[in-house]
């Protein structure tokens, strides 16, 4: 029995899932409330933090919940492996598609067509390639904080180079 | 079977998207000698056949380039003037090319806004309360079909007149705009919709429905 | 890369996603925000904004007509939170004039793990749905008002909104439909 939502690329609209598209209203109206609250509207570097720490929490808590009747992971790789399987296909519908790592800490998980970018950009498109990064800010923190449940202390950044496809980097932090 | 664009205005009655699916090019090229035999006149920016139609160059038809140069305005890009070169037999034989005008944004925004009271008086000629208000809309080269969402939005499609099932596809477009406008961040609500991604699907939709029929979308 | 054992159950992780990040997002707004008031306010603003989209996805889903009558925009509602939100409230409590009733929700997904503390007695946590009503009816121009009557959160044994019918927005209404 393998929860693994086959990512559709048909035109059709996803109609028994209209419940999920609640979450991707949601997280926009947090984007938008974040870039219009007090400390953003200036110049200069757009103030997402705010989004990275409400992922934070909701990794954190999620991976609570979820791991509850989980065999203990053998390792660092076999937690990443976790999220990028089993977490990512319930979160975001499908896997991570390609995940490397250099054995020294770094992971860098690519996703080809992020949930919250599917809606936005069409292959190869260039349109808001700018803006994208806001919508990655949450995930980044939920990333984030579902390995620090895990025990893993890690920075989490997101890089896009084309639309709808992203990467994250995970760095784990050695003590 | 063709369709021709589509076309969306929101509930205030602006146009919020406009699209050229399959407009027939129509051009004529030909070469000439002094003095010119058709009637041209300048107006709207473009110089215009205004009498002595011939040979596929219709009267409307606009001049689009002269030996291969292409004309903005009534100038050529080296900036001489298109009008005064004509009236020179110096410069003949000379090619010309003339072709369909295309409509130009700012002419459908008009359009769009006088199809807005079109459409408030054909709901009211009804003795019928709650009449739909324009549906269709038939003439001897196309069919246009609308279709009005409760909240207002009007959805509408310019299609041959033996195209079927343009009331489907009406609203399979109107579901493309509720998944990729509506849900896309960085589009607010009344604005003119420039997101790629609805462009792409709607262009696969309407060329599946076009090769394949509405059955299949 | 095979994993013995459960398997995830992705509908009601991502069901368990949204609330998780409604819950934070409420968290964020108590941090942002001194007066509680004032985070009420915000989330009816935030949901109005959600309504006024989803209402569109909600017609174009379900293609249904226009209400000529409030007791057809109660099942529209219900059906809506079937849809969006997995759970069917019922409808009860009507007035006699027949503009207004409750919703009323045995349980509520947003509120699945939260206990209020004391200091946000006057929280209204589930606000967003207040919104959600007023955006997604002014869309079909209908004025609605809607408040709590009784919440879960603060022991009761429901969670009721009175949903209450203003008026049509005459102005508003689309040409045809008048």
């Amino acid at each position: 029995m393998k929860q693994q939502n086959v990512d559709t690329k048909t035109n059709l609209p996803d109609t028994g899932e209209a419940d999920e598209c609640l979450f991707e209203y949601l997280h926009a109206e947090m984007v938008n409330y974040v870039l219009s609250s007090k400390t953003n509207g200036k110049e200069g570097e757009e103030e997402l933090s705010p989004l990275e720490w409400m992922g934070f929490g909701v990794g954190y808590r999620i991976m609570e919940r979820l791991t509850r009747e989980w065999a203990r992971f053998k390792d660092e790789l076999d937690t990443i492996k976790f999220i990028c399987m089993d977490l990512w296909s319930s979160l975001y519908r499908k896997q991570i598609d390609n995940l490397r790592t250099n054995h020294q800490g770094v992971y860098v998980l690519h996703d080809n067509a992020f949930r919250l970018l599917t809606n936005i950009g069409a292959p190869d498109s260039t349109q808001y390639l700018r803006e994208a990064p806001r919508l990655l800010a949450f995930t980044c923190g939920l990333l984030r904080g579902s390995l620090a449940n895990l025990g893993i202390v890690s920075t989490v950044t997101a890089e896009i180079a084309t639309l709808p496809s992203c990467k994250f980097h995970v760095q784990v932090q050695r003590v | 079977m063709v369709i021709y664009g589509v076309y969306i205005v929101s509930k205030s009655g602006g146009l919020i998207f406009n699209h050229d699916h399959n407009v027939p090019k129509v051009e004529t090229e030909r070469t000439f000698t002094y003095p010119l035999d058709i009637q041209l006149n300048y107006e709207n920016k473009k110089i215009v056949v205004a009498f002595g139609q011939k040979d596929g160059i219709k009267v409307g038809h606009v001049l689009t380039s002269v030996n291969k140069n292409p004309v903005n305005g009534r100038e050529l890009d080296d900036g001489r003037d298109v009008l005064d070169m004509l009236s020179n037999a110096e410069n003949f034989p000379i090619l010309l090319k003339f072709s369909r005008s295309k409509m130009t944004t700012n002419e459908k925004i008009f359009l769009a806004s006088m199809f807005y009271p079109l459409f408030a008086i054909a709901s009211q000629l009804s003795p019928e309360p709650k009449c739909s208000g324009i549906e269709v809309l038939e003439a001897d080269t196309f069919r246009l079909y609308c279709y009005q969402t409760l909240t207002g939005v009007k959805f509408m499609v310019v299609a041959e007149p033996t195209q079927a099932g343009m009331d489907i596809l009406l609203k399979r477009v109107y579901e493309l705009y509720a998944d990729y406008a509506l849900k896309n961040p960085f589009y607010s609500l009344e604005m003119p919709i420039r997101c790629e991604l609805f462009e792409t699907h709607l262009q696969t939709l309407l060329e599946t429905v076009e090769k394949s029929g509405i059955s299949n979308v | 890369m095979s994993r013995t054992g459960a398997r995830l159950d992705a509908k009601k992780v991502n069901s368990e996603l949204f609330t998780l990040t409604y819950g934070a997002l409420v968290t964020q707004l108590l941090k942002d925000y001194e007066n509680v008031e004032d985070v009420n306010k915000q989330l009816e603003r935030m949901g109005y904004n959600m309504g006024i989209r989803l209402i569109e996805d909600f017609l174009a889903r379900t293609g249904s007509g226009r209400c000529y009558d409030f007791r057809d925009t109660a099942e529209k509602i219900q059906s809506g939170f079937k849809i969006f939100l997995g759970i069917t409230p019922t409808i009860t409590n009507w007035s006699p004039a027949g503009d207004a009733f409750s919703l009323c929700f045995e349980t509520n997904p947003l509120t699945e793990f939260v206990e209020l503390p004391d200091h946000c007695l006057n929280l209204k946590y589930c606000n967003i749905l207040t919104g959600v009503l007023r955006g997604a009816c002014e869309m079909v121009q209908m004025e609605v008002a809607s408040w709590f009557l009784q919440d879960q959160l603060k022991n009761d044994s429901v969670t009721e909104i009175r949903v209450k019918f203003v008026k049509r927005l005459e102005d508003a209404i689309p040409a045809g439909e008048d």
